[in-house]
C-alpha cells in the first residue's frame, strides 16, 4: 500500500493506493496518528487508487473517524471505484463517511478552494 | 506524408483502445458491484447487516493465501463469495425467518438454496459468476459426504466450495442468529478441529487454526464495526 500525504491550504489530502487490509493497516495507522497529534482538524482521503478493503481496513477508518470527531475534525472521503463503495455500502457506512465523487469535489466543501 | 498518416492512424487506434479499456472498466466494476448489491438482498432476508458478507470474503481471502492460492483465485473467492446465499431470494421468509426448528419438509425447502443459487448463475461466461455458481452450489457439502445438494465426497466437492463451507459455518458459530446465541472464538475453533475430515477438508482445517490470529482480528473487526453501526 502506498500513502502520499499532502497539505492543500488548511487541508491534509491523503491519496491511498493498493489494498487496506490487515497487512497494510499498520501503515494506515501511523498517518492517522501523526494527523491526529498535529491536531489536524480537516482530512481528505482519496481512495481513487486504492483496489481492496477489508473489515480491518473498514475499522481503522471508523476509529480514525471516532478520534477526529473528538477533535471536532472532518474526513471526507472521495474517488471511491464501485467495488470499493459497494463495500462500504455493504456494511451500511455509506452515510457514516461524507463520500464525494472527486477529491476538487470535496475540496471545494471544505470551503475557500 | 505515408509515414504522418501512419502515425496519424496509429495514435486513433491508441486511443480508441484507451477508451475501450475505460469502458471495459467500468463495466467489470459496474457489474461486480451490482453482484454485490443483489447478494446483499438475500443478506438482509435473514440477517441484520452485510458485515457477514465481508467476513466470508476475509476468511475465505485468510485461507486462500494460507494455501497458497494465487491472485487470480483470490479475488474470484473475495468477489464470488457474498453469493453464496443468493439462493435465499427465493426460499419464503416464513421459513428463512423462523425462530423454532424447522420441520423436515422445510428443512427439504431450505436446502434447495444452494441449486437455486447455481441456477440463477447457469450458462454464464463470466469467470466470476462461474466460481459465484460453484460456491452456491457447493457449499453445504460436506467432506465425508453427508451434506447437499449432490452427496459429494473429499476432493469431489469444488476448492471453492470446501474453503467457503468453513467459513460460513465458522461466521454461524461466532455470531448471533434468529436461533441461536453467539460461541465464543475458541469453542468455536474447537467445534471447527473437530470436524476436520468430518465436515470439512482436513487441510483446510489445519491452514484456518493456523491463520486463528488473524482470524480473531477479523472478527473483532467487525463486531467493532457492528457496534460502532448499532450506536448510530
Amino acid at each position: 500500500m502506498k500513502i502520499k500525504k499532502e497539505k492543500r491550504n488548511d487541508v491534509i489530502v491523503c491519496t491511498l493506493a493498493g489494498e487496506i487490509n490487515i497487512d497494510t493497516v499498520p501503515q494506515l495507522k501511523i498517518v492517522f496518528k501523526d494527523i491526529l497529534d498535529h491536531k489536524s482538524r480537516k482530512v481528505l482521503l482519496n481512495f481513487k487508487e486504492v483496489e481492496y478493503i477489508d473489515s480491518l481496513g473498514v475499522a481503522s477508518l471508523i476509529e480514525f473517524l471516532k478520534k477526529m470527531k473528538d477533535i471536532d475534525g472532518t474526513v471526507f472521503l472521495s474517488d471511491m471505484s464501485p467495488k470499493v463503495r459497494t463495500i462500504f455500502g455493504i456494511i451500511k457506512l455509506e452515510n457514516v463517511f461524507k463520500i464525494y465523487n472527486t477529491e476538487e469535489e470535496a475540496l471545494r466543501e471544505f470551503g475557500g478552494y | 506524408m505515408r509515414k504522418s498518416l501512419y502515425f496519424k492512424y496509429n495514435a486513433k487506434v491508441k486511443e480508441a483502445y484507451h477508451k475501450l479499456k475505460e469502458a471495459y472498466h467500468e463495466i467489470s466494476e459496474s457489474y461486480t458491484e451490482m453482484i454485490f448489491r443483489i447478494a446483499l438482498v438475500a443478506e438482509y432476508k435473514d440477517k441484520a447487516t452485510g458485515t457477514h458478507l465481508v467476513r466470508i470474503a476475509d476468511y475465505s481471502t485468510e485461507i486462500a493465501k494460507g494455501m497458497g492460492l494465487s491472485e487470480k483465485d483470490i479475488y474470484y473467492l473475495r468477489y464470488a463469495s457474498p453469493m453464496h446465499d443468493i439462493g435465499k431470494l427465493v426460499i419464503p421468509d416464513e421459513i428463512l425467518k423462523k425462530k423454532e426448528g424447522l420441520t423436515p419438509e422445510e428443512m427439504e425447502v431450505m436446502k434447495k438454496h444452494s441449486a437455486l443459487g447455481a441456477d440463477i448463475f447457469k450458462n454464464t461466461n463470466s469467470e466470476l459468476l462461474k466460481a459465484a455458481r460453484i460456491i452456491s452450489l457447493t457449499h453445504h457439502e460436506r467432506y465425508n459426504g453427508t451434506g447437499y445438494p449432490q452427496g459429494l465426497k473429499g476432493k469431489e466437492i469444488p476448492l471453492f466450495g470446501r474453503i467457503i463451507a468453513l467459513a460460513d459455518v465458522f461466521d454461524a458459530l461466532t455470531t448471533k442468529r434468529p436461533y441461536k446465541e453467539a460461541f465464543g472464538f475458541e469453542e468455536s475453533l474447537r467445534i471447527i478441529k473437530d470436524q476436520a475430515g468430518k465436515q470439512f477438508d482436513p487441510h483446510i482445517v489445519k491452514v484456518f487454526l493456523k491463520r486463528k490470529n488473524r482470524i480473531k482480528r477479523i472478527l473483532q473487526a467487525t463486531k467493532d464495526v457492528e457496534s460502532f453501526i448499532s450506536e448510530m
